[in-house]
């Protein structure tokens, strides 16, 4: 690593404390726009992101950031990376979109979308834990109205 | 404690995006920010072979989106008819064209085969939100520009990408059509029957042109910032009627199922200093030989049955495929 090296420090809701590189840091936009108007003195605040999630975004980061790393590897990486509680997945969306790193928030989506393919509506409130906040005649109506999405 | 309960409408869109339309409406059940993203979905895509009570689907919700104006980004629809009922369907596809139209629509395709859909071309080339147009099998010769006034006379500036796909339009069409979106850098054109004269030029930000064409069609394509070009030509007999000039910038080439000249493919390879990337495939010479030589910038070569090549000298050439009878002579530094 060169003397020129900077370091970032980020600090998350948790008040834990990640020292990173900045070349790394800055594949979140966020940040990056944060380092180039010179708004950064030394410890970011990241008030929405926990250090567990935090802890999964920098090696999702340092991974895509290392070199000489092949495709399939990465590939492997990234599956691997999606496979996990979907709260954990709904914690890096939000990450994501305050880091605004497209590209994991584009892999979550992705990952989302793929656990609500192919199920009804009641299997996809239990794999996510989404409570059903209609009524039951709220719910008749949608499904009347929406029928042709539900054969 | 965290769930997706919480997940912004943003954020939802953006899963939406990765579900087909009808994956995404059963969402609406889900719970009510789920229903709220879903009513503010920006794409819509409506693809079916045509039955009773479908229209009453799509009726329904351009309707929605008509009354809350809420923006559309994408809009896809493919349907298919049944014979004789066009005159019931036409006007109400003029219908649900409208929304997206007037709701700052930039990704619209648009795919009726048979009878072909008479599409109101010009009118969608006057918005400045439209990006991309993809027509399958519609029909522009009801709507010519002959019959637009000149106060609406169309010119789209934002138009990107212009993809037509067995669509009637004759070559005075092509023409006011292209002269009607100068600044697009992607243009596809296949199975046109109706044309007979494909020219392509003054399109000053151009960077890919696909061609699919039939043996009547004369092609003739002058665009020194092309860098990607694919041609098809259905056709074996005739020779070719392909005329690239000034296209100094291919890096990539692609041609299939065509007669073609010694000197025509020498003449491209000497005038693209920049060509990486060259294909053939079904590519013949009268002559039964032909070579590829002495391009220095040549990379990537696959020849797939092409008859008669006899001599490859490319010096930097890094991959070469080849899928033949006869192993011409490789000459490689």
């Amino acid at each position: 690593m060169s003397s020129s090296t900077k370091f970032l420090t980020l600090k998350t809701c948790d008040d834990k404390k990640f020292v990173l590189d900045e070349a790394i840091a800055v594949r979140s936009q966020t940040i990056k726009n944060m380092v180039e108007d010179d708004c950064v003195s030394n410890v970011i605040p990241l008030p929405n992101v926990n250090s567990k999630t935090m802890t999964k975004v920098i090696e999702y980061w340092k991974k895509h950031s290392e070199e000489g790393v092949s495709k399939d590897v990465l590939m492997d990486f990234d599956k691997a990376f999606v496979k996990v509680h979907h709260s954990i997945l709904h914690a890096l969306i939000l990450a994501a979109n305050f880091l605004n790193d497209k590209e994991i928030l584009d892999m979550m989506c992705q990952e989302v979308a793929d656990r609500i393919k192919g199920k009804t509506p009641e299997e996809i409130r239990k794999e996510f834990d989404i409570k059903n906040d209609f009524t039951p005649e709220e719910e008749e109506e949608i499904r009347k109205e929406n029928a042709w999405a539900f054969e | 404690m965290t769930c997706m309960n919480v997940l912004s409408v943003c954020v939802i869109h953006k899963i939406l995006s990765y579900l087909s339309f009808q994956e995404a409406a059963k969402l609406t059940l889900v719970s009510k920010t789920w229903l709220q993203a879903w009513l503010a979905h920006p794409n819509l895509e409506f693809a079916f072979p045509y039955s009773l009570g479908d229209d009453k689907i799509v009726d329904q919700v351009m309707e929605r989106y008509c009354q809350t104006k809420t923006p559309i980004e994408k809009f896809q629809l493919s349907i298919s008819i049944p014979v004789f009922q066009h005159r019931i369907i036409f006007p109400q596809i003029d219908k649900w064209l409208r929304v997206p139209l007037q709701n700052g629509v930039k990704d619209l395709t648009c795919e009726v085969y048979e009878p072909s859909y008479p599409f109101p071309i010009f009118t969608f080339l006057t918005t400045n939100s439209l990006r991309q147009l993809v027509l399958l099998g519609c029909n522009l010769m009801v709507h010519s520009l002959s019959t637009v006034t000149t106060t609406q006379l169309a010119s789209s500036h934002s138009l990107r990408k212009l993809s037509l796909t067995q669509v009637q339009l004759d070559n005075n069409m092509l023409r006011d059509l292209l002269n009607c979106c100068p600044l697009i850098d992607d243009f596809i054109i296949e199975h046109c029957r109706s044309l007979t004269n494909i020219e392509l030029r003054n399109l000053q930000n151009i960077k890919s042109v696909s061609i699919s064409c039939y043996e009547n069609q004369s092609v003739k394509i002058q665009e020194p910032t092309l860098q990607h070009l694919f041609y098809f030509r259905c056709c074996w007999k005739k020779s070719p009627i392909l005329d690239i000039v000034e296209c100094q910038n291919l890096i990539f080439l692609q041609l299939a199922d065509m007669w073609i000249s010694e000197g025509f493919l020498q003449h491209l390879i000497s005038t693209s200093q920049f060509l990486e990337n060259l294909a053939l495939v079904n590519v013949s010479t009268r002559l039964e030989r032909f070579k590829i030589c002495g391009s220095q910038s040549l990379k990537l070569l696959t020849i797939d049955n092409c008859n008669g090549l006899r001599e490859i000298d490319a010096p930097n050439l890094v991959s070469l495929e080849y899928d033949g009878n006869l192993i011409p002579q490789l000459k490689i530094a």
